[in-house]
């Protein structure tokens, strides 16, 4: 789902319960995602995720 | 007054706990109605807890720094008989059955609970002006905000209502206030303290940790709240500040500061330059990706917990918290794992940046204090959301599980306090505080 039909639907959504108030955070929220999906980490899925030293667990 | 002061004359009766106690009593009630600091003052029993106190010192089984030492929790923490409410009228009949387990710890080390202290509700932002039981006000100008989410245990530090106090930290909130009051705020490591009996914002990111007059009393504090075997008897002694190697993650978490912050740190690190330590700039490559990483993580954690309170009880939450929650129920598992994926990238980061250092530094809160209701504040660069500005320079080490400490450095022109942040190598938390009593110390006689 791309973030336009995700925040298409949320918007909907959140007007059919009554909560119009939440459309302009989702529209906030749109574009943190966008920004997360465009962190280039995502650019190679196969690409292992760094280890977190042991120490923090 | 410190505990690191007090503590000694408590040991040789000099001082009584029943009249600690009873001072941070008469400040509560003096000073509670107009700040706000405390949900809930549990003066009978902190009284009955004093004596107690007093007769075993009397008798020779004294347990060590925080005995007899008037101590709030955060009321997110659970003490046993008493209402968790975390800040909310969802929770305003829950009665905690058990002490949580850093209570227990500080319990067991003699601390005396005076109460349990106003928040963010749940925890869920930076000012504590969203709360069922009020906002609460900033000791240093009552029209601006304590910060948060820990505002009422910061408070409490400041104006002497009690010793000690727990607090929590999940993007900031102990450092957050800790800065905009004028008090010391120690995040430990992420799981160093049991978070057990705390109600949760975020469990992968949640910290709990003491708030304090200074550097030493952070310290005996967090010892306390280690599991028996990890408590060390002696407080760490303050590291050499000449050579002491520190560094400036400049770019982002630099970019979007007050002018008046900026000066006043930038004189803090020339200061202690010229005093020896050797401070170098430092990059966090990914530092720009925190906050949208950060906000994932959080409203996903939060959607979890609150899903079944939010159907039952939506008008319980305070407006504001209720749409930032109601929000976080349409964050998609994808986006949620891509920000899994982002915080290991930013942890090994930190790591890469701490290489070769005894710590990091940095502001603690890109502001002073904001007034209360303000939703932007002027910063280089522009006006920005307070919300993203109090949590920018923070939240990093909540997403590495490094520990953090910020310390009083300066104020504003306007009289209003600013942090300074030190961020030290995970499992070694000792070590940061022992910079952070070398900067301390240096900062006291500059």
């Amino acid at each position: 789902m791309t973030v336009g039909e995700w925040l298409d639907w949320a918007k909907a959504d959140a007007a059919k319960r009554g909560l119009p108030d939440l459309i302009g955070p989702l529209e906030g929220l749109a574009q943190a995602t966008e920004r997360l999906r465009a962190a280039d980490w995502n650019d190679d899925a196969d690409k292992d995720t760094p280890v977190e030293s042991p120490e923090a667990k | 007054m410190t505990i690191a002061d007090v503590a000694p004359r408590l040991a040789r009766g000099e001082v009584k706990s029943e009249k600690l106690t009873e001072d941070c009593l008469s400040q509560i009630e003096a000073l509670n109605p107009k700040l706000n600091a405390f949900i809930t003052v549990t003066a009978g029993q902190a009284l009955a807890a004093a004596r107690t106190a007093d007769q075993e010192i009397a008798a020779g089984r004294y347990r060590g720094p925080l005995h007899g030492i008037p101590v709030s929790l955060k009321d997110l923490v659970d003490l046993a008989g008493v209402r968790t409410s975390a800040g909310s009228l969802v929770r305003k009949d829950h009665v905690a059955s058990a002490d949580a387990v850093v209570t227990t710890r500080l319990r067991e080390a003699g601390a005396v609970f005076v109460g349990k202290t106003n928040l963010h509700e749940f925890a869920f932002g930076t000012t504590t002006e969203d709360s069922g039981f009020g906002l609460a006000r900033n000791p240093v100008d009552p029209t601006r905000s304590p910060g948060g989410s820990s505002g009422g245990s910061a408070i409490a530090i400041a104006t002497g209502m009690s010793l000690g106090t727990v607090g929590t930290d999940t993007g900031g909130s102990i450092r957050i206030p800790a800065a905009a009051c004028g008090v010391v705020g120690l995040k430990p490591g992420w799981g160093e303290v049991s978070a057990s009996g705390v109600v949760p914002l975020s469990r992968q990111l949640d910290h709990v940790g003491p708030l304090a007059s200074c550097v030493a009393d952070a310290w005996i504090q967090y010892n306390a709240m280690l599991p028996a075997q990890q408590r060390t008897p002696q407080p760490p002694a303050a590291a050499r500040l000449k050579g002491l190697r520190l560094g400036v993650p400049a770019g982002y978490l630099f970019d979007r500061l007050d002018a008046d912050v900026e000066r006043v740190v930038d004189a803090t690190l020339e200061h202690l330059r010229s005093a020896g330590a050797i401070v170098t700039e430092v990059t966090i490559p990914h530092a720009a990706d925190m906050a949208t990483v950060y906000l994932h993580l959080v409203l996903g954690d939060a959607a979890e917990y609150h899903a079944r309170t939010l159907l039952s009880h939506p008008h319980d939450y305070t407006p504001n918290v209720r749409l930032r929650l109601e929000m976080a129920r349409y964050v998609l598992a994808e986006d949620y794992v891509r920000a899994l994926r982002g915080k290991a990238v930013i942890a090994h980061e930190v790591d890469r940046a701490l290489e070769g250092l005894d710590a990091l530094v940095l502001p603690s809160l890109a502001i002073p204090a904001p007034p209360l209701g303000a939703a932007t504040m002027p910063v280089k660069g522009g006006p920005e959301a307070v919300r993203t500005l109090m949590l920018r320079c923070s939240q990093p080490f909540n997403l590495s599980g490094h520990p953090a400490i910020s310390l009083p450095c300066g104020t504003t022109h306007g009289g209003l306090p600013v942090g300074l942040q030190l961020a030290g190598h995970k499992g070694q938390t000792a070590a940061l505080v022992q910079a952070a009593l070398a900067v301390e110390r240096s900062i006291a006689q500059a």
